[in-house]
């Protein structure tokens, strides 16, 4: 009765320190892969260009996990910020990639009327104001003011109000317009 | 050599010995790397969080069974993409057959109206559900121009919305729009000296119920029973309130002259979802005079004032 006691704690002891040996083996090889990925990634000259496209994805996908935080209005004042950041930046072709294509069609059918424009209405340098925020199902109605940075907090300070619309496709993926006549 | 062997024979004995807890540990390590494996490729948040529930009621928190969800959506969908195609006819067959008598008289010359009104540029829409009844689901259809083709340039922000409802039936959904719910037959009477009236039956909308009420004079005198002098001379009494006929929806001046038969339609504010029941129609102010001249009798000196309530309960 006692030898069978004892034959099964020993049995338990043995089973456990397998599993802890096995899964310890199994941590250790998946480390090890994901620090092999990585070295590949960076150390290989023939693909500087690949390493390039993997810092985009990389920013993308950091992006993303900050996006996967944030809550609905967060998120669109994050994508209108990231618009007015390529307009700051005169990334234009990038910024008008962000519009949506049948408004492009409407009143940017050429990246130069899109040029035009933004160089003629937004500031050099800009504080978005987010007055409110409205769901329309799939769309989110933002209500903001354009606020151009060197004239802010003087008399002649320059706000120009416009609703900007959103529409997320999913993190990081999402379009927007807005009213082209302000 | 001895030692080589004795080390190997204690292992051939170690794992006879205990070949059953080796293997078990195995398989389990297996599985813990297959949920490990599994779980570690699942992207639980691919699709970004909203706070959006279109199918999830506004009122009571109760949702669409899953089911239905998908084939609600699509049916309103096409309904909405119909009515912006101006495809009258395809619409309006999407409609139930009783909505199309009560909302629309069953005549697809109203429906034109209807969509020409609200439909007068491309619209999209959004849709919640706002309240569940047993089959019947309730949905808010807000109604809008496509913003983000048009950033809201030149136009204001403004939507339009009503009532969807679709009933869960044995012969399929049943689409229904401008809140109409159902029709309940009642074929109530009610007699005096002086009238016959039959509740004929109790249009039900999402905001409103609607007595079809016909009303007979019996007598050779004039009968007012509504005249707009008193607040409350036609109400419906819901158990622990009593709603006034609705002024946007009464016939002005209701008189019956002697011996006529009139059909009329009461409309009262009840919610379908408020839980209540209708327990009577009320005439409080019932006039009866020898004479009477648009304009120029004062109903209120009439030789008999009397009220009436007919229960609805039966």
């Amino acid at each position: 009765m006692e030898n069978n006691k004892n034959d099964i704690k020993k049995s338990t002891i043995i089973l456990v320190v397998i599993i802890i040996i096995l899964t310890s083996i199994n941590v250790s090889l998946l480390k090890e892969k994901k620090e092999r990925d990585k070295n590949t990634s960076t150390t290989n000259t023939v693909e500087e260009q690949t390493y390039v496209r993997q810092t985009e994805e990389e920013l993308k996908q950091e992006r993303i996990q900050k996006l996967k935080k944030l809550g609905e209005r967060d998120r669109m004042e994050y994508y209108i910020g990231e618009y007015i950041g390529l307009i700051e930046e005169k990334k234009y072709d990038k910024a008008y990639e962000l519009l949506y294509p049948e408004f492009k069609d409407n009143y940017f059918k050429t990246l130069e009327d899109f040029e035009n424009y933004a160089k003629e209405k937004y500031p050099s340098s800009i504080i978005m104001s987010y007055n409110n925020i409205e769901r329309q199902g799939d769309y989110y109605v933002l209500f903001t003011e354009i606020i151009d940075a060197d004239t802010v907090n003087t008399i002649a300070e320059k706000r120009i109000s416009q609703n900007i619309v959103v529409k997320e496709n999913g993190y990081d993926d999402f379009y927007i317009s807005f009213d082209a006549s302000r | 050599m001895n030692r080589w062997i004795d080390i190997r024979l204690k292992i051939r004995r170690f794992f006879r010995k205990y070949k059953r807890i080796v293997i078990s540990g195995i398989v389990v390590w297996i599985v813990i790397i297959a949920i490990n494996y599994i779980l570690k490729n699942i992207d639980f948040s691919k699709v970004p969080y909203t706070t959006y529930e279109p199918n999830k009621a506004i009122m009571d928190d109760s949702k669409v069974p899953t089911k239905l969800q998908e084939p609600i959506s699509n049916l309103i969908s096409d309904f909405i993409s119909s009515c912006n195609d101006k495809d009258y006819e395809k619409a309006y067959n999407m409609l139930a057959d009783d909505c199309k008598e009560m909302k629309f008289s069953n005549k697809i010359d109203s429906f034109k109206e209807y969509v020409d009104t609200n439909f007068n540029t491309k619209k999209v829409h959004n849709i919640q559900d706002f309240s569940n009844l047993e089959d019947t689901y309730i949905y808010n259809v807000k109604i809008l121009d496509d913003v983000l083709a048009t950033g809201m340039t030149d136009s204001a922000y403004s939507f339009y919305e009503e009532k969807f409802v679709i009933r869960n039936t044995k012969e399929g959904l049943k689409l229904s729009i401008l809140g109409y719910i159902k029709t309940d037959e009642m074929n109530i009477l009610a007699m005096d000296d002086n009238m016959r009236i039959k509740v004929i039956n109790k249009i039900i909308n999402y905001d409103n119920e609607q007595y079809e009420v016909e009303i007979t004079n019996k007598t050779g005198n004039y009968i007012v029973l509504y005249d707009g002098s008193l607040t409350n001379e036609i109400e419906i009494n819901i158990g622990n309130q009593r709603r006034q006929m609705l002024t946007d929806n009464k016939e002005g001046f209701i008189l019956i002259n002697p011996m006529e038969t009139k059909t009329i339609k009461m409309s009262f504010t009840k919610f379908a979802d408020d839980g209540r029941t209708s327990k009577e129609l009320i005439f409080n102010a019932i006039r009866i005079l020898e004479s009477y001249s648009a304009g120029k009798t004062d109903v209120n000196n009439a030789k008999e004032k009397y009220s009436l309530n007919i229960d609805l309960d039966q």
